[in-house]
């Protein structure tokens, strides 16, 4: 009995041994590699709610009954649970085999060197990719996740409330930010209750275009800092005071209410803003909530040019394979599966961003209901003035969606001026990335 | 520490009664030390590593995905200068020292009304204490909007009286006086604990006391509190340090950003955001150890004060 | 009104040793009902239940959406149904890859080796540090409230390490085993507390006739701390059945999850979810805890109170 009140000295070392020791065993790097497909059981890891759970089981079984002596786990959960998981398991060394990535931490992961090089295993074909796809999951050199499809933040407006405040809709390969202010206010003079629009609902998407129509983006090419003017920031910040005093935009509270909410619940799900900026893949989902006519528009921009409007690509998620897999090469068979197999295409219709892949964005276009068509087309259709798509964010990134949010309800509190904003965020975002 | 003070007074008392054999002694060190067995394994194996590793990780630079990296005291004067870590600290006291006390006051009174001396009481306790069975569950997000929000349930009574209200929630001057609403309105837990610690007051006090001629008042001034102080000390104690701790509700209710604008920022939400959403657990370390020694210092002054308030029959 | 002026009829003392909390409660919760005024009953009782349906409000809501189909959900407001639609908990019960009751089932594992864990070793624990006298006492009494000042979320990683070397990650193990060896000091504390409250003179007493510590433990103590069991077990039982980070953390095959981790995969912040399987399938989720709440409370009374020791 004596043993235990010891000094902690004794114990500290021995967990600090088990802890480093598990901690140390991760720089080992590629090991375990070069397993034949023959067998092997895989882990698969993605978040989201359970009709995406139920199509995920399909698309297991459907794989699992092709290849023999292969077994897939699924492993679900929530969306910030599953980062807390995923980070907790990475540390463990027990990271899932083939993991689902957002463009938030692909670099993160990639650059500490917990993901493997997608072009090194040769059971993927990438073929049917193009680069301007491949760049968006480059870190350095290397692939680390391939885009499971893509989206893009657009201006929706909710048509049947433009109808009932008798505003036209605008031709969107023309219109300008002038435009957008006039609409807005227009809809909030005409109609009770209803604001014309708000200040978005990625942050980051908002002000990535509006610096991209000033030929600027948020990080610079190197990815160790940012790649933007104070300026622009500032007069990004000074727009949303536009929308808020003279373009009859939600309050600020109605806003920030509806950002820490849920989906269902923000202003223009529930009919309280007619014109508002969301990622493509959200109408359906709006349409349903709203149950009203929703359509998809371009960014304005300054000129009236729509090759000014700084729209581009995000990829909705990644496919990653984990480097501390011990079946990479069964795990890329698998991830070729899903990038390459018109069945799991057709599975997974748009629900994770339209196909990169042209084959599988054709196999799955009869299936789609007309919302999801219609956003198959719109993202078509800008294809040409989409210039290059932004890297993923860099390594400490996380954290700057929280960031800018922060600041837009600062400024729209009216707690700082643009200025003091733009400084202090700039700042803050260096110190984040540049930490890493 | 805290709790030293307290035992070596306990450890003088009463003696008097039988002269105990240092034999009598070795046993009754043994037999503590058996009953102590399973919590001193879990402390050793379970507790103890986990709990030196993060100190250990306190003093490196740790981003979960690498071996961490030591840094000395990098991560300690790092706080000294972070701004947000600071204003952390502010919001969290702020909340510790408001809703703590109306929490306990709120519980100590229903758990005395409930306590008995009518029928229905047990069906009353048990929907007094719904509130808190819903926990940190992710329908107090949607609830509490649906409460006080811009066209929440506060504001639709406001709007009968004819005031206008505003988005309680969404406001970086109210959105914490929410947070501790919904704190005290979780009161069922010390309540029950209350209601436990009033059960076990013999009643034989009470029967002395009437037999006396004391009054209900005098009986619940003189017999009552002084009883239940273990009790009321222990709800003290637990409180602070989980209203230090606080996270969940924050959490939930602000989608994990701390919003509006950092006023529901608690110090354990800007810890979990440095160590999940930015990967510097080793800086979350830091402050999960600065945290610990706020708290510590916390429980400290209540053993000291307890001397002077709570009364043990031993 | 607010004390109870004893009216016991059964004043007399039995011996210790021999006093449990079976013997039947000597008086109820409507004891004093004849005491005070019937207006001043009837206005209690209002106040009570105005007050209680503030309380219940949340509950009423979440039945209300439960009712409710998704998209409506966060369009109608208050309490009021429109429609009335129970294929939320026919959806919900079946949405997952196994029907809910699997996820209650893998919860009641956890809890009920959290509650027994808790109850035998944090109650062993609370006796040797309020009773016995032994070295180092006050020390590690202190380290035992340390264990509760950090926050989970530094100690998980570290700790999830030592399961996962242990290869326990995905078991239960992590989750009960710490309990078993009282590792929620909460309890222990809890029940230090209400020991110490206990008479002294009980176990002095039982000492002279010849007990040993087991016997004064098991004979007197135990049946004399019913309540802070009866807490112990609600506590443990609602905490654990709520408790959803390391549940989440622990739990990696779906067909282990929990309650609290299936309810979360009913949301996703990003796109659509089921909040009406969610809202249905957490009024279900609550009943066994309401349930637990509703029995375990008749314990909670029983105290040394009611069985008139002296």
């Amino acid at each position: 009995m004596r043993k235990f009140s010891r000094p902690l000295r004794a114990v500290t070392a021995a967990s600090m041994a088990l802890v480093l020791g598990a901690s140390l065993a991760a720089c080992g790097g590629a090991s375990g590699e070069s397993q034949s497909t023959g067998e092997a059981n895989l882990r698969w890891s993605w978040w989201g709610s359970d009709p995406r759970h139920a199509v995920n089981q399909e698309i297991i079984e459907d794989y699992t009954a092709a290849n023999e002596g292969i077994t897939i786990e699924g492993e679900f959960s929530d969306f910030s649970g599953y980062w807390d998981k995923l980070a907790t398991m990475t540390a463990g060394r027990d990271a899932p085999d083939v993991i689902t990535m957002d463009e938030k931490f692909l670099q993160e992961y990639a650059s500490r060197g917990a993901l493997a090089d997608l072009t090194e295993l040769e059971n993927l074909d990438l073929s049917k990719f193009d680069d301007a796809a491949l760049d968006l999951g480059k870190f350095e050199d290397g692939l680390y996740g391939l885009s499971t499809g893509r989206n893009a933040l657009t201006v929706v407006i909710n048509a049947d409330l433009f109808e009932e405040a008798g505003v036209e809709i605008p031709d969107d390969t023309t219109w300008t930010w002038d435009d957008y202010y006039r609409i807005s206010k227009e809809i909030s003079e005409n109609l009770d209750g209803v604001s014309g629009s708000d200040y978005g609902n990625s942050p980051d998407g908002s002000l990535r275009v509006w610096l991209r129509q000033h030929g600027e983006s948020l990080y610079n090419d190197t990815s160790d800092g940012v790649g933007y003017t104070p300026e622009t920031a500032e007069a990004f910040f000074e727009h949303l005071l536009k929308v808020r005093d003279e373009a009859g935009g939600a309050t600020p509270s109605e806003w920030t209410e509806a950002q820490a909410g849920t989906f269902e619940g923000q202003s223009f799900p529930t009919n309280k803003t007619a014109m508002s900026w969301y990622w493509s893949n959200q109408l359906g989902l709006l349409r349903t909530s709203t149950d009203s006519d929703v359509r998809m528009l371009r960014a304005p921009s300054h000129t009236g040019n729509e090759a000014d409007n700084g729209m581009y690509y995000k990829a909705s998620m990644y496919w990653s394979i984990s480097s501390q897999s011990e079946n990479k090469d069964a795990a890329a068979d698998f991830v070729n599966y899903l990038a390459n197999n018109e069945e799991a295409a057709k599975k997974m219709l748009v629900d994770r961003g339209v196909p990169v892949n042209p084959d599988m964005a054709a196999a799955v276009r009869p299936e789609l209901d007309e919302a999801a068509q219609s956003v198959v087309d719109f993202l078509e259709e800008i294809e040409p003035n989409v210039a290059l798509s932004p890297s993923p964010s860099p390594a400490g990134g996380g954290g700057v969606q929280d960031i800018i949010l922060r600041y837009d309800s600062e400024v729209l509190f009216g707690n700082l001026t643009p200025a003091q904003a733009a400084e202090q965020m700039t700042t803050e975002i260096e110190a984040l990335i540049g930490a890493a | 520490m805290s709790a030293l003070s307290e035992m070596s007074r306990l450890k003088k008392e009463p003696q008097a009664k039988k002269r105990k054999l240092t034999a009598a002694e070795k046993k009754e060190e043994r037999v503590g030390y058996l009953f102590l067995a399973p919590w001193l394994v879990g402390l050793v194996l379970i507790t103890i590593g986990p709990m030196a590793a993060s100190l250990y990780l306190s003093f490196t630079d740790y981003n979960l995905l690498q071996p961490p990296e030591w840094t000395g005291l990098d991560n300690y004067t790092r706080m000294l200068e972070d701004t947000r870590l600071q204003n952390s600290l502010q919001v969290t006291f702020l909340y510790v020292f408001v809703s703590v006390p109306l929490q306990l006051i709120a519980a100590l009174a229903l758990a005395l009304i409930l306590d008995r001396g009518m029928r229905g009481l047990s069906f009353y306790r048990s929907v007094y204490y719904l509130p808190s069975l819903l926990g940190g569950s992710v329908a107090i997000a949607v609830l509490w909007r649906q409460i006080f929000g811009t066209s929440g349930l506060v504001n639709q009574v406001l709007a009968l009286a004819g005031i206008e209200g505003k988005g309680w929630i969404a406001d970086p001057s109210t959105a914490l006086g929410t947070l501790m609403v919904l704190n005290v309105w979780t009161f069922g837990a010390p309540m029950v604990i209350f209601l436990a610690g009033l059960r076990q007051i013999p009643t034989m006090y009470y029967e002395a006391a009437s037999v006396d001629g004391a009054s209900k008042v005098r009986q619940f001034a003189t017999i009552t509190i002084p009883l239940l102080t273990p009790i009321i000390f222990f709800n003290l104690v637990l409180q602070i340090i989980g209203a230090f701790q606080s996270f969940t509700q924050a959490f939930v209710v602000s989608g994990g950003t701390g919003g509006p604008a950092d006023s529901t920022m608690f110090f354990t939400l800007y810890l979990y955001q440095q160590g999940f959403g930015n990967f510097n657990m080793g800086y979350a370390s830091a402050m999960a150890w600065l945290l610990l020694l706020i708290i510590a210092a916390f429980t400290f002054i209540n053993f000291i004060a307890s001397k002077w308030w709570v009364f043990y029959d031993d | 009104m607010t004390t109870n002026i004893a009216p016991q009829k059964k004043t007399s003392a039995a011996p210790a040793e021999t006093t449990t909390p079976d013997s039947p409660p000597v008086h109820s919760d409507a004891d004093d009902e004849l005491s005070g005024s019937r207006t001043r009953r009837l206005i209690k009782h209002i106040l009570l239940t105005a007050f209680g349906i503030i309380m219940l409000y949340p509950l009423l809501w979440m039945l209300a959406s439960s009712l409710r189909p998704n998209d409506l959900i966060f369009r109608e407001a208050g309490l009021w149904l429109t429609t009335f639609e129970f294929s939320n908990y026919t959806e919900g019960w079946n949405a997952l890859q196994s029907p809910f009751g699997h996820y209650m089932m893998n919860s009641m594992v956890v809890v009920i080796g959290s509650i027994i864990g808790n109850l035998v070793s944090c109650s062993m624990a609370a006796y040797a540090f309020a009773r016995l006298k032994f070295r180092r006492r006050s020390l590690l009494f202190a380290i035992m409230l340390m264990t509760i000042m950090l926050p989970i979320h530094v100690i998980i990683v570290p700790q999830y390490i030592i399961f996962s070397e242990l290869g326990w990650v995905n078991t239960f193990i992590p989750l009960v085993l710490p309990k078993l060896l009282a590792t929620d000091a909460f309890f222990v504390f809890l029940m230090v507390q209400f020991i110490r409250g206990l008479p002294k003179e009980l176990d002095e007493a039982a000492r002279i006739d010849g007990c040993g510590h087991v016997r004064i433990f098991t004979r007197i103590i135990l049946p004399l701390m019913m309540p802070a069991l009866a807490t112990t077990t609600i506590f443990t039982f609602i905490w654990t059945w709520n408790d959803f980070f390391s549940q989440l953390i622990y739990l990696t095959d779906p067909e282990m999850y929990t309650v609290p981790v299936a309810l979360r995969s009913f949301v996703d912040s990003t796109a659509t979810s089921s909040w009406g399987s969610m809202f249905a399938m957490s009024i279900v989720s609550l009943i066994p805890v309401f349930l637990v709440f509703l029995f375990g409370q008749k314990y909670l009374v029983k105290g040394i109170a009611t069985t008139g020791i002296k």
